[in-house]
């Protein structure tokens, strides 16, 4: 089918064709603090076109007016987002709901029967997305009785194009991941899955790439022989809350090194990709992911440090420890902080190293990368000595406050030849004054549009299992030693400072 | 919505010199880094250059300004022609201001500088060089045409030259037939060959995008090449024109689609038009009905017909806020509702600022409204 002629043009904003989204976890958390308040803000935006369908499941029985009446206050209250009567009205029209049992193989054909049906009521044309945003452990049983039921098969009786999106945790180690895979691969061919990381949605990490490669001056000093070392941080300041039991499953490791703080550490260290394809772009990532040193278990003891949160003081309040919250087994050697030195074995980076840290309880929320630049090689302001030792750094802030600042040297003024470091700002919501929309409302976009790439491909999330598998099977046996405590409110514990200090480095202050 | 901070008119007038405006610069960010209450930052990304008509409309646009900035940080000039009458010594005037506001994020305060310069007329060729001499170096300059008249287009051009960009709106002469054909030869002649915008396109991308959303679904594309007929009516404020976005409108369709046309004709507040498409003849009506007060102004609906086949419709209704499109094919109808867009002159100049390159789009859908236009103006044309 020729492509719309009234869609030429960069100012028509891309328009996906009508679909079904089948929401299975569709009165879960995640549906409701992002899934339907950035469907309805796509919707609002005339971003998706009239005949888009939600089609939410659920184990408890509901009616659709119910679950609708439900969504809008989801909307209304939760997101911060009120809705107004006439285009909630023309958005929940397109809303169903199924109350099912995911496990049971008989409600598929139901499902089957209701999609068609929106086929010809909704002009839907068997366009279908599969949105999986329930526990990881049903995710087995929904893809094959979705392959059962031939829900998968694009473009055949009357069906569309047909795509999947898979929420992380995706396996929770290298074989679960990988048997993970297999199933989904059994069902549906890889351009048909959409692995999420909602980082990759933010503005900001779509930035670096567009900083890196649409800047001619960034990219001939992007490598070993000016750059020191890089420092990546997730810091969150708040604990596991409620949490807890989930998070004795995850870990750190688990949680953010695996999946978030390796894909940004991917798009800092990526060779230019030849266009901005999602093949070119997706192999470049796998390719700098294939290339990170794996660890030997006497690496992960040299070269990592985890750890768990104690009591302390966040925001002027006393905190709990990790072993005090609620669902955390007392004797838990669940780590709440990681940090971990990697070493890229290619020209660009050949032993520079990329540290990562992040951790729960932390002194703040922030999330940035920094690149910080080697010295000058021969320093002339001798009588200037305290800025000596100061190296140029760009951060990118990822959240919040997202920007991008380069700290240089510049001169005090006065007579006497005295420097200090001084920060150039670029601050997305003072620059372009812009509310960002949220990571979700592109991702969601990209997939109707059939776009993955800022979806994870399999060889990257296996090479990143891979990665941190020795880190999992150390750490999981380990009995012997206890777990370093850090203080809630710091920046960790000291055994994080003394992984940088050995090799006369430190973490940035943030 | 921003908090915006009432523009600092700093008061007297300052000598038209470089070197004497950036010292009254730098003194201002000194005193509101010292004295302002709460942090200040200077932020800057592209020159907003602004012509108006006179000292009056250069006070209706400086609030215009501040929402602006709001999006892109600017250093804007505003420059107007003194009336030979008003009698002064010095041929030039300027003088500067900030516009301030407080981000969403919170944090400082964002401000940007504004200069106003006004020129005598017998100064008047010199403001090209004034002005550009008061832009902040490699960033691009954007020029608005806020004066609606074109009546001195060798300003316009020596302006246009060292721009990146031309912003016009058409519908500012939407009661002056004859300017309305100059503005729309001017975006086809393109001054000094740069990028051209008229903010009256800018009014019709929701449009453009709710009826390019009928034929995204797969079960309705084929009849964006079976349209037969289409219907654009728009309440009058000026009874007797011709709205120039119908014209853009319909210019729009026919060079997306391909249409040849045929034939023009019109009669008072209605107008038709025949093309010929690739699957048959397309007739395109238009309506005008009188303005009622507390309607929207601007089109009112559109409606699209593939023969008898399929009916696509898009409209405001009076009293709403949102535009609805129904599309009704093989007997069932789909409706679709989304809140109606701030269409005010700041949000349209964002919108364009935001995308600065050349609009092919809007070229080709130009070019045939100016046919239109012309025809319209001097039937013997056709």
């Amino acid at each position: 089918m020729e492509a719309n002629p009234l869609r030429h043009g960069y100012r028509m904003r891309r328009s996906p064709e009508p679909s079904s989204m089948v929401i299975f976890g569709g009165s879960g958390d995640l549906t409701r603090r992002k899934l339907i308040p950035a469907l309805y803000r796509l919707s609002q935006q005339r971003m998706i076109p009239a005949g888009f369908t939600i089609i939410g499941m659920a184990r408890t029985p509901m009616s659709n007016e119910a679950y609708r009446d439900r969504l809008r206050a989801w909307v209304d209250k939760d997101a911060g987002n009120p809705s107004d009567s006439e285009t909630w009205n023309a958005f929940a029209q397109g809303i169903q709901y199924m109350a099912a049992d995911y496990h049971n193989p008989l409600i598929y054909g139901e499902l089957k029967k209701l999609l068609a049906e929106q086929d010809v009521t909704r002009r839907t044309g068997g366009n279908r997305i599969y949105y999986l945003a329930t526990s990881p452990s049903d995710y087995p049983d929904i893809i094959r009785n979705l392959g059962a039921n031939g829900m998968r098969q694009e473009y055949t009786d009357g069906a569309g194009w047909i795509r999947i999106i898979i929420e992380k945790p995706f396996g929770r180690d290298l074989k679960s991941a990988q048997e993970l895979s297999e199933i989904v691969s059994s069902v549906f061919g890889e351009e048909q899955v959409y692995r999420i990381d909602h980082y990759l949605g933010k503005e900001t990490v779509q930035n670096i790439l567009v900083f890196r490669f649409a800047n001619g001056i960034f990219e001939p000093i992007w490598n070993r022989q000016h750059i020191d070392h890089v420092q990546i941080t997730a810091a969150e300041n708040i604990g596991v809350g409620g949490r807890g039991a989930y998070y004795e499953e995850a870990g750190a490791l688990r949680d953010m090194v695996q999946n978030h703080a390796l894909q940004l550490l991917a798009l800092v260290a990526m060779e230019p990709p030849p266009d901005f394809s999602p093949h070119a772009v997706r192999s470049e990532k796998a390719k700098v992911l294939h290339s990170i040193r794996a660890f030997t278990p006497e690496d992960v003891h040299r070269f990592s440090v985890r750890a768990q949160y104690a009591r302390g003081l966040i925001g002027g309040k006393e905190t709990r420890g990790y072993l005090e919250e609620q669902g955390v087994a007392p004797d838990s050697r669940t780590e709440t902080f990681a940090a971990i030195r990697f070493n890229i074995d290619n020209w660009r980076w050949a032993n520079i190293p990329f540290y990562i840290r992040t951790g729960k309880n932390l002194a703040k929320r922030v999330t940035e990368i920094a690149i910080v630049f080697q010295r000058p090689p021969h320093f002339i302001f001798r009588q200037a000595p305290t800025t000596q030792g100061e190296s140029n750094v760009l951060a990118f802030r990822i959240q919040p406050d997202e920007g991008i600042t380069l700290k240089i040297i510049a001169k005090l003024p006065g007579q006497a030849m005295e420097m200090r470091p001084v920060n150039m700002d670029f601050r997305y919501g003072s620059t372009f004054g812009l509310h960002l929309a949220d990571a979700y409302e592109r991702l969601l976009l990209d997939c109707m549009t059939g776009d993955p790439t800022l979806f994870d491909r399999i060889d990257s999330v296996e090479s990143a299992w891979s990665l941190m598998q020795p880190f999992l099977d150390v750490w999981g046996s380990d009995r012997s030693s206890a777990i370093p405590q850090y203080a809630s409110g710091s920046w960790g514990p000291v055994q994080a400072e003394e992984l940088l200090a050995r090799e006369n480095r430190s973490w940035r202050l943030l | 919505m921003n908090n915006i901070i009432p523009t600092a008119n700093l008061g007297t007038p300052v000598e038209v010199n470089v070197a004497a405006i950036e010292k009254e610069l730098r003194a201002f960010w000194k005193t509101a880094g010292e004295t302002g209450q709460g942090a200040v930052l200077r932020a800057c990304s592209c020159n907003l250059l602004a012509f108006v008509q006179n000292r009056e409309k250069a006070a209706t646009f400086v609030p215009i300004l501040a929402k602006v900035s709001e999006w892109h940080p600017n250093r804007s000039v505003i420059a107007y022609i003194e009336p030979d009458e008003i009698s002064d010594a010095r041929d030039m005037h300027a003088w500067i201001s900030a516009q301030c506001s407080a981000p969403f994020s919170g944090g400082p305060q964002v401000c940007c500088e504004a200069i106003t310069l006004s020129a005598h007329s017998n100064a008047r060729l010199n403001l090209p060089d004034a002005l550009l001499a008061l832009v902040v170096p490699d960033l691009p300059v954007y020029l608005y045409w806020r004066s609606f008249r074109i009546t001195d287009k060798e300003l316009m051009e020596r302006m246009a030259r060292s721009s990146n960009l031309l912003i016009v709106d058409s519908h500012q002469s939407r009661e002056d037939p004859q300017n309305r054909l100059q503005i729309l030869q001017l975006l086809v002649d393109q001054p000094a060959g740069i990028a051209m915008r008229d903010l009256n396109w800018s009014r019709l991308t929701a449009w453009r995008d709710l009826i390019a959303q009928f034929f995204d679904s797969p079960a309705t594309s084929r009849y964006v090449y079976e349209i037969s007929e289409v219907e654009i009516t728009r309440n009058l404020s000026a009874p007797g024109s011709i709205p120039t976005r119908t014209l853009l409108l319909t210019g729009w369709l026919a060079s997306s689609l391909g249409w040849q046309r045929i034939s023009a004709e019109r009669s008072g507040d209605r107008w038709s038009s025949r093309w010929m498409s690739g699957t048959g003849e397309v007739r395109v009506n238009f309506t005008g009905t009188e303005y009622q007060s507390r309607q929207v102004p601007g089109i009112s609906s559109v409606t699209l017909r593939a023969g008898d086949k399929a009916e696509f419709s898009v409209f405001v209704e009076q009293g709403s806020h949102s535009f609805s499109a129904i599309s009704s094919v093989g007997g069932s109808g789909l409706i679709h509702s989304v809140p109606e867009e701030a269409l005010d002159e700041a949000s349209l100049l964002i919108r364009e600022l935001s995308q600065a390159g050349e609009d092919v789009v809007f070229k080709a859908a130009l070019a045939e409204a100016y046919e239109l236009e012309k025809v319209f103006r001097h039937p013997s044309s056709l």
